[in-house]
């Protein structure tokens, strides 16, 4: 399954697309082999009451997926975008310490969201958030906003700023770990699937009845199978595949910060 | 047909070649930039140090002082100051130390010595002006390395007229400091005369000047002007002064001159009667060892210590570790403006180098230069820095008078008998 929804958009629908017409092929071949003159009339007859139920059954099967998933792609887009203002914050509340120790918090804030940027999304895409580099910068964004929250000079205002801010980046991106982890319910997948090729067999034994003719209705209706079954799994995975949650807002953060944005003392030509 | 075909794959490849040439590519234009002189970049290759220079006067508690901060600096780049060196964007930092002996010749002798490492980035010194003025500034900024001093202070080296390009200082211009020492003489001690006793160089000489100009403006006269040879003898300058005894005279010197020409001034009975200034670069514990009881009521200026004091991370946490690290108070004055020279240099770098994937790094030198223009109001532990384009860095200071034997650099708490705070825009408009 990571495979799959590894591929980029166009592999992904041509592979679904050929796997779908290779079965539909198949049923076809198995029709035409096992099913003569009047048991293709009286099957096709039993199979067109029941289009409508298999349609309805396959739009609503394969429509809570599309949602489902989508909806936790968009759910991690906002966690994305929650992070970056949390580290946007932090940026802020560490223009008001000391300019050295705003600069070092700065300095590992920006070093994590480089290394978010750059490895993040390939180790979350394995599942092995460990792996990525971004771990280990934000341990060190951690010891240093902790080592800086400790020092007896800074006022509780400007300790509690960068800690709730520190806060709300960890808590963000334990969640993208979190949905990175999860994986497209297979069963509901699978049942979908079937309900698929029901769909398919469905549409070829009624075509079969009806006369080569109203074999185009049965392969528009392959098609949105296959399109149906590729959406899903194009959008299953936040990390990898075509539809990725987008880097661009913490690319953006990173330009900021080195480029001195968010120090108070930098005037931006 | 066809030349429909090939029209719309024209627009095709036109359209992708735009997107592709409009894209930004921070790598491209930084190799671009690097391309166009061999002294333009450093390239700092993944596991290689980042090369930091200092020239300073190692022998001299101002240049003791302005090398252990800049250590203290690279410590810091971790947050903690525990010994252990931090990491700048992924890499270490390697200072290279050269002495310049406080002479021209010592400034490009000890600048050449840096220079022969291709990848250095910045040095931070020179502790004396007259090792800078015509000499180290002239040879890095000849090879646009960055020069940032945290103690040379004559106005000539941020004079738009001699100006090198590449030279930045984080300490006060003397135009203040002279001003300031001619306010305490005329307003304080009410002196009416003034002698100077100075050595011909880029620093003693300007200040001596700087003071006289203000003691002059402010009313009084400078009656007496004694020169003597660095490292020389004094009694001819002495004679000078005895010859037309002042009721101040100011001594812009450097040890061991300070404390052989205060030797000599209380010798003389000619110049009983008169009070001794001398200037920051003097305000050393090595001048009151030397002059044992003799020190007793000489005045020094230099930067208020009592503002440092304020700064609860320099009171709370800087001079906590200086004091672990090194076992003893900062010698001098100059530790401040060298821990916020170091820091200023680092925040340019930042700023201004891309990053290469893997971790290398691409530091352009102009950049560095250009980032630090940007500078406009950082809070550094010494004041509040905004750097302009000839250099200076420290557009106002408070300057304090102390008297012997409670100078902050003997006695951290010591209370000045005068201060005052001025701007370079209000010394130059007076000028």
């Amino acid at each position: 399954m990571a495979l799959l929804t590894s591929l980029d958009s166009w592999a992904l629908v041509v592979l679904i697309l050929a796997l779908t017409l290779i079965v539909s092929g198949a049923i076809a071949f198995a029709l035409s082999r096992f099913l003569g003159g009047p048991e293709r009339e009286k099957a096709g007859n039993t199979a067109a009451a029941y289009m409508t139920a298999l349609g309805s059954l396959f739009a609503i099967l394969t429509g809570f997926l599309i949602n489902s998933e989508y909806s936790t792609l968009r759910d991690t887009q906002r966690i994305v975008g929650q992070e970056v203002s949390s580290a946007s914050r932090l940026a802020y509340a560490s223009t008001s310490l000391p300019s050295a120790d705003g600069e070092v918090v700065q300095d590992a804030l920006a070093a994590y969201l480089g290394d978010v940027r750059v490895g993040e999304w390939q180790a979350l895409a394995q599942d092995a958030a460990t792996k990525s580099p971004a771990t280990d910068s934000l341990r060190q964004l951690e010891r240093a906003v902790a080592t800086v929250a400790t020092r007896d000079y800074l006022k509780d205002a400007e300790v509690s700023g960068v800690t709730g801010a520190i806060e709300g980046v960890t808590a963000a991106r334990r969640q993208r770990v979190v949905i990175a982890a999860q994986e497209l319910p297979i069963a509901l997948f699978a049942l979908s699937v079937i309900a698929g090729v029901a769909l398919v067999a469905n549409a070829l034994l009624v075509a079969a009845r009806a006369g080569p003719k109203y074999g185009l209705v049965a392969l528009g209706i392959i098609l949105v199978v296959a399109l149906d079954l590729a959406a899903i799994l194009a959008i299953s995975a936040p990390f990898r595949g075509p539809f990725q949650v987008d880097v661009a807002p913490i690319s953006q953060l990173v330009d900021e910060l080195t480029s001195g944005q968010y120090l108070d003392w930098v005037t931006i030509r | 047909m066809r030349a429909r075909i090939a029209l719309a794959v024209g627009a095709i490849v036109a359209a992708v070649g735009l997107v592709a040439c409009g894209t930004p590519n921070p790598e491209r234009a930084a190799r671009q930039e690097c391309a166009q002189s061999k002294d333009a970049c450093v390239l700092v290759g993944v596991g290689r140090p980042i090369y930091l220079g200092t020239l300073l006067l190692e022998t001299d508690p101002a240049g003791i002082d302005a090398k252990r901060s800049a250590q203290m600096a690279v410590d810091y780049l971790d947050g903690v100051f525990d010994g252990v060196d931090g990491e700048l964007m992924g890499h270490s930092i390697a200072v290279l130390a050269e002495d310049e002996d406080c002479t021209p010749k010592g400034g490009i002798a000890g600048a050449k010595r840096l220079l022969l490492e291709p990848d250095l980035v910045a040095v931070i010194g020179t502790t004396c002006s007259a090792a800078a003025q015509d000499a180290a500034a002239t040879e890095l900024s000849r090879r646009s390395v960055l020069m940032i001093s945290p103690s040379n202070t004559s106005p000539k080296l941020t004079d738009p007229a001699t100006h090198e390009r590449f030279y930045f200082r984080t300490v006060f211009n003397d135009l203040i400091q002279g001003a300031v020492v001619a306010d305490f003489a005329r307003e304080k001690l009410g002196a009416r005369t003034a002698g100077v006793i100075s050595v011909p160089d880029a620093y003693s000489k300007v200040l001596g000047d700087a003071f006289a100009k203000a003691f002059w403006g402010a009313g009084g006269r400078v009656i007496a002007r004694g020169s003597m040879r660095f490292r020389g003898s004094p009694d001819r300058a002495v004679a000078a002064l005895a010859a037309n005894p002042p009721q101040v005279a100011f001594l812009p010197l450097f040890e061991p001159d300070c404390s052989r020409t205060v030797k000599a001034i209380k010798a003389t009975p000619a110049l009983s009667g008169t009070k001794i200034i001398v200037s920051e670069a003097c305000q050393s514990p090595l001048l009151v060892r030397a002059l044992g009881e003799q020190a007793a009521g000489v005045y020094a200026s230099g930067p208020d210590a009592s503002d440092l004091r304020q700064g609860a991370f320099y009171r709370q946490a800087y001079l906590p570790a200086y004091r672990k690290a090194f076992g003893e108070n900062p010698p001098s004055v100059f530790h401040a403006p060298a821990f916020d020279a170091v820091n200023l240099l680092f925040g340019a770098i930042r700023r201004s180098s891309v990053r290469l994937p893997g971790g290398a790094l691409i530091i352009n030198r102009a950049r560095v230069r250009r980032s630090l223009l940007d500078v406009q109001g950082y809070r550094g532990i010494s004041g509040i820095l905004t750097c302009t384009s000839t250099g200076d860095c420290a557009q106002s200071a408070r300057i304090a008078v102390y008297r012997a034997p409670a100078w902050p650099t003997l006695q951290p708490r010591a209370k000045p008998v005068f201060s005052k705070s001025l701007t370079l825009a209000e010394v130059i408009g007076q000028g």
